[in-house]
């Protein structure tokens, strides 16, 4: 990448800028998009102005679940808040064509795929000031929307082992909750070490097989 | 939005659409708008003396500590054929929830300097528009409007380097300017197959 660096002054760089709007020419996009990454490499070994949200540190890569596609995400963290999302650029999903895989995270830090409006979002879903924290337990009889807070640890307990859990409502102080631990059905080892081979099998041979 | 830290009714780069023809022939226009960085900014010339200034790079420049009254605003704003500039009057998107959110309150760059936009604290109270995105410019990255677009539908660079993209795009596609006749001299093109008649739809 090195070769494709070319010094480039701020002020060359944005001597006078022209912005566009629409979609017509046809070139060679990897070296445009390879001259990025070279650019903010010149950038920044010049010490300009620190843009946090472009070092390498500041951008924690993931994969955005705002919907069923998956896409490569990269999120520009400012100590420790999630300020903005961007697509991975070596997410065929977020750049077209992505970049190359042999290059490292620390060289592709400045550059930004895109994504859509809902992955955009993420910030706001995850920083929800409505967000859910904790589980929510029934209080009262079905229907009366009466709650109480329960931290996750106690649903999952709750819900393995149950017991007299509703002893607090009316009606149901003898109701004995049947927990996971007493209804999971599948309790002889021979037929899940037979599962567990056809398994291994279909992964060997495809389903077909 | 989250690029800049914009609160509620500030934008600096405001799309409105309009839907066009009848059924089956219809169509929507997209009009994407910001400031125009013009070379002969009209902003500038409505404010106090250094509160707007146009930056050798060809961006047009807002002082917040020159320009935080809103009587200033109001002038620079009547005087931009662009509606390109805004107010900050101080709200939060998570205001009235139960927790003001911390990618509100975070401290972010523009012209140069790190702020957290905090009651009372500038940008607050200040008039505010669309720089290109200097910050990550000056770190050789691109604007945001360039990079979040999922169609890659705009361009930026070096407009008097002939050997640019931009330059190339220019020369190649037919382009316009808004308001071109009001001499502003803006440094945004628009492109188009057909620029007349896209302005048609809304300009008849």
């Amino acid at each position: 990448m090195g070769q494709t660096s070319r010094r480039v002054s701020r002020r060359d760089l944005l001597k006078t800028s022209a912005f566009l709007g629409g979609s017509v020419l046809l070139m060679n996009r990897i070296d445009r998009v390879l001259g990025m990454v070279a650019r903010a490499e010149v950038a920044q070994s010049q010490s300009l102005l620190s843009y946090d949200v472009a070092r390498p540190e500041n951008v924690l890569r993931t994969v955005c679940l705002h919907c069923n596609t998956g896409c490569g995400i990269k999120v520009k963290l400012l100590r420790g808040v999630a300020v903005k999302i961007d697509g991975n650029p070596q997410s065929p999903w977020t750049m077209i064509p992505h970049l190359p895989y042999a290059l490292s995270p620390l060289e592709t830090a400045a550059v930004d795929g895109a994504i859509c409006p809902k992955g955009q979002a993420g910030i706001q879903t995850v920083y929800d000031s409505y967000r859910l924290r904790s589980a929510l337990k029934r209080a009262g009889p079905r229907g009366s929307n009466r709650w109480q807070t329960i931290s996750f640890a106690q649903a999952v307990e709750e819900i393995v082992n149950g017991g007299y859990l509703f002893r607090n409502v009316p009606g149901e102080e003898n109701r004995q909750v049947p927990g996971l631990k007493d209804v999971w059905a599948l309790r002889d080892p021979k037929v899940a070490a037979a599962m567990a081979d056809d398994v291994e099998r279909v992964k060997e041979e495809g389903p077909d097989g | 939005m989250a690029e800049n830290g914009l609160p509620p009714r500030v934008a600096y780069r405001t799309v409105p659409e309009v839907e066009t023809g009848e059924y089956p022939t219809v169509g929507r226009v997209f009009m994407p708008t910001n400031c125009q960085q013009c070379d002969n900014p009209p902003c500038m010339r409505a404010v106090p003396p250094r509160a707007i200034s146009k930056r050798p790079d060809g961006i047009v420049a807002i002082d917040y500590a020159r320009f935080r009254s809103r009587e200033a605003f109001e002038r620079a704003a009547r005087a931009c054929p662009y509606k390109a500039l805004y107010f900050d009057d101080g709200r939060y998107w998570t205001e009235g929830t139960p927790a003001l959110q911390a990618y509100e309150t975070r401290p972010h760059t523009e012209y140069g300097e790190r702020r957290a936009r905090l009651k009372g604290q500038l940008p607050i109270g200040a008039g505010r528009k669309c720089h290109f995105c200097l910050h990550p410019l000056e770190a050789g990255m691109l604007s945001a409007c360039v990079t979040t677009c999922i169609e890659r539908a705009m361009y930026f660079g070096d407009g008097s380097d002939r050997r640019s993209l931009v330059a190339e795009v220019i020369r190649a596609t037919p382009h316009m300017h808004i308001n071109a006749r009001l001499g502003t001299r803006p440094r945004v093109y628009y492109l188009a197959d057909d620029v007349k008649q896209g302005c048609q739809v809304c300009h008849p």
